[in-house]
């Protein structure tokens, strides 16, 4: 599972490698270990391999602000790929490689908020979660638990948003 | 005293202005375009009055209205902060004419001020040096005096000012073409096509001073502030005491700006506007009959509340000081905070304040027109406030300063935060070797340098404060928690 942000114009991505004991991120060719503090609000702390850092961050729109050590980074989120595997516009998620349901989280007609889960899938041996990457109502669920699908298979849409007045 | 006074701006400048009104216990009425509405100057104003306009920066360039609002308002004063309507004659004069205090000179000084051409042949005659300079007439009179002049020459509007319409003129043949252009140009933006030619002074220091006139020919001077580091003509860096600037050559200048405004009977305060050349001569630029953006400098190297002395000279009071009075303690730096992208050459930008987290040094003052939560759109200009640093000495405030930068958040637009902490910290700039040039000159030395291990940081705390990512990383169950990434 690889999340991808841009920085200045170059692509990073970012592969999780493990999850226990703790999180492992690679970056690169290199590995970091990830432990985290507890963030308040904007403010975080962090260590990477054994060094702490501690910063602010924040999301508007497309970007994502960090202030680390006395420098700004703006990372942007590459349109069209969240960092949930599924290839999601704002109406519905599609898979972005064959897998299989494990658990569905939701029902059709519920509202979700950002972050909630969605369902759970496994694909290439990965287990992952689908998250709502926005406020929606779900319209309808196109898969169920042990099914399979394909690359590019609507997994969950979502109603409209009726245009406002 | 004045008892309520509008303030005809928004942003840091209203903020500041507020500031003082609250200290001396007088009442601020505030205006606002529909897209300011919860603007920290509409916040912190006693009153807050909205103002019609399609247009965001119409509404704060409305002659008739503002004065139509002060006059509902009650206020028996109004500031114009600087910019917007600060330097026009008839905004004075419409206050005058409503029979409120206008915090500012006479019209009829602002409109000798504005009229470049007028206000260098005033500084000519009352002994303040001016570049040789020429006016377009007849191909053989421009040749002649081209030839006591000398190139490179620099074509100026007469009613221009920020460095707006200028050009550089380097060889004969270009001359007239381009005083024919500058004076088209000039005709679009300001509506008065005169412009002149004046000779070109090359790496040149901005120096100004400081004054602050009665109006019955009572002036002193707050000393000399440097405003050399500028990108696209717009200052970046101010200081005050200029660096490296001989004791005789600072007596001189700043007696040359007590004599200008002196001869014009100034009121309020004011900056006169230097060119100095690396050889020791200095010339006349401009008059600015406002408060300048970068007055913090002074005001903490001496120790005074510039807009406090503008409001009482404004309501009759005598000066507030005596030139004896006056002494400079340590050394002051501002920069200028914008929205906008260094890497880019310096396009502004747009956004929202995510966070923004300020030091609370006391020898830190931020002077902010902004809070969390504001979205920072393209209707005005992309200066978001100012970061000012005093200390002891100059080294001492450039190395405030950078921690300064270091220290201070604002995140949600692009700033030029960063850029600035790179000029800070650069030898050449703490070596205080300053020219109009400087950030041109150096500007491979000031390009940031990314480090894998930070931009791996980055993207890791960024990848962690969004709520998708981290269910992905820390929301998958127990029995499935080692199974391995897939590869590609």
């Amino acid at each position: 599972m690889t999340a991808r942000l841009q920085l200045n114009g170059t692509d990073h991505s970012a592969e999780i490698i493990a999850r226990r004991p703790g999180l492992v991120l690679r970056i690169g060719a290199v590995e970091y270990a990830i432990e985290e503090e507890p963030a308040t609000g904007a403010e975080f702390a962090l260590n990477i391999n054994g060094v702490r850092h501690r910063g602010w961050r924040c999301r508007v729109h497309d970007t994502l602000y960090v202030r680390l050590e006395g420098r700004t980074y703006a990372l942007r989120v590459p349109s069209g790929t969240g960092t949930a595997e599924g290839a999601e516009t704002q109406d519905e998620v599609r898979a972005s490689m064959p897998g299989v349901v494990v658990a569905v989280h939701c029902n059709a007609g519920q509202a979700v908020e950002t972050g909630d889960r969605l369902l759970t899938l496994e694909s290439m041996k990965l287990q992952m979660t689908v998250v709502a990457s926005h406020a929606a109502r779900v319209a309808a669920i196109h898969v169920s638990a042990e099914s399979t699908f394909e690359r590019g298979a609507l997994l969950v849409s979502f109603e409209r948003e009726s245009p406002k007045p | 005293m004045l008892r309520r006074v509008l303030i005809a701006n928004r942003g840091e400048i209203a903020c500041r202005i507020i500031r003082t009104l609250r200290g001396l216990g007088l009442e601020s009425v505030a205006v606002y375009h529909h897209e300011d509405r919860g603007a920290p100057h509409v916040l912190q104003a006693d009153q807050a009055v909205e103002l019609k306009a399609d247009v965001p920066t119409a509404a704060y360039l409305d002659v008739a209205q503002l004065v139509d609002v002060a006059r509902t308002a009650g206020a028996d004063g109004v500031h114009p902060g600087y910019g917007f309507l600060s330097e026009n004659a008839g905004f004075a004069q419409a206050v005058a004419d409503a029979g409120l205090t206008f915090v500012g000179p006479d019209a009829a000084v602002i409109r000798l001020m504005g009229d470049k051409i007028r206000a260098r042949q005033f500084a000519r005659d009352h002994g303040v040096p001016v570049a040789p300079s020429l006016e377009p007439g007849d191909p053989a009179a421009i040749a002649a005096q081209v030839r006591a002049i000398g190139f490179p020459l620099l074509v100026k509007a007469a009613a221009g000012g920020g460095g707006k319409g200028m050009r550089i003129v380097r060889a004969l043949e270009e001359l007239t073409q381009s005083l024919a252009i500058a004076s088209a140009e000039a005709q679009r933006y300001f509506g008065d096509g005169r412009v002149y030619a004046e000779r070109y002074i090359e790496r040149p220091r901005h120096i100004e001073v400081q004054v602050l006139g009665d109006g019955q020919g009572g002036v002193v001077h707050l000393f000399e502030r440097e405003c050399s580091v500028q990108r696209r003509y717009q200052k970046v860096f101010e200081e005050s005491p200029a660096p490296n600037l001989p004791e005789p050559l600072r007596r001189e200048i700043c007696a040359a700006a007590v004599r200008l405004a002196s001869a014009a009977r100034y009121r309020n305060a004011g900056t006169v506007e230097f060119v100095l050349a690396p050889d020791g001569a200095f010339y006349f630029l401009e008059m600015n009959t406002r408060l300048q953006v970068e007055h913090p400098v002074t005001e903490l190297v001496l120790g005074v509340d510039l807009v406090a002395a503008q409001l009482r000279i404004a309501a009759g009071e005598s000066l507030p000081w005596q030139q004896e009075d006056l002494a400079v303690r340590g050394h002051a730096i501002e920069c200028r905070i914008c929205a906008e992208e260094p890497e880019h050459d310096f396009r502004p930008a747009t956004g929202r304040v995510g966070v923004l987290r300020v030091p609370a040094e006391a020898h830190v003052r931020f002077d902010g027109g902004i809070r969390e939560g504001q979205a920072i759109g393209a209707a005005f200009d992309s200066m978001l406030g100012k970061l000012i640093v005093h200390a002891g000495s100059r080294a001492e405030a450039a190395g405030r300063l950078t921690q300064a930068l270091h220290a201070l958040v604002l995140l949600g637009v692009p700033t030029n935060i960063d850029y600035l902490a790179r000029v800070a910290s650069h030898p050449r700039f703490r070596a205080g070797e300053l020219h109009t040039g400087f950030l041109a000159e150096h500007a491979d030395e000031l390009r940031p340098q990314d480090t894998p291990r930070g931009a791996a940081a980055a993207v890791i705390a960024a990848l962690l404060g969004e709520p998708d990512f981290r269910a992905l990383a820390y929301g998958v169950p127990e029995p499935h928690a080692t199974i391995g990434a897939w590869r590609n």
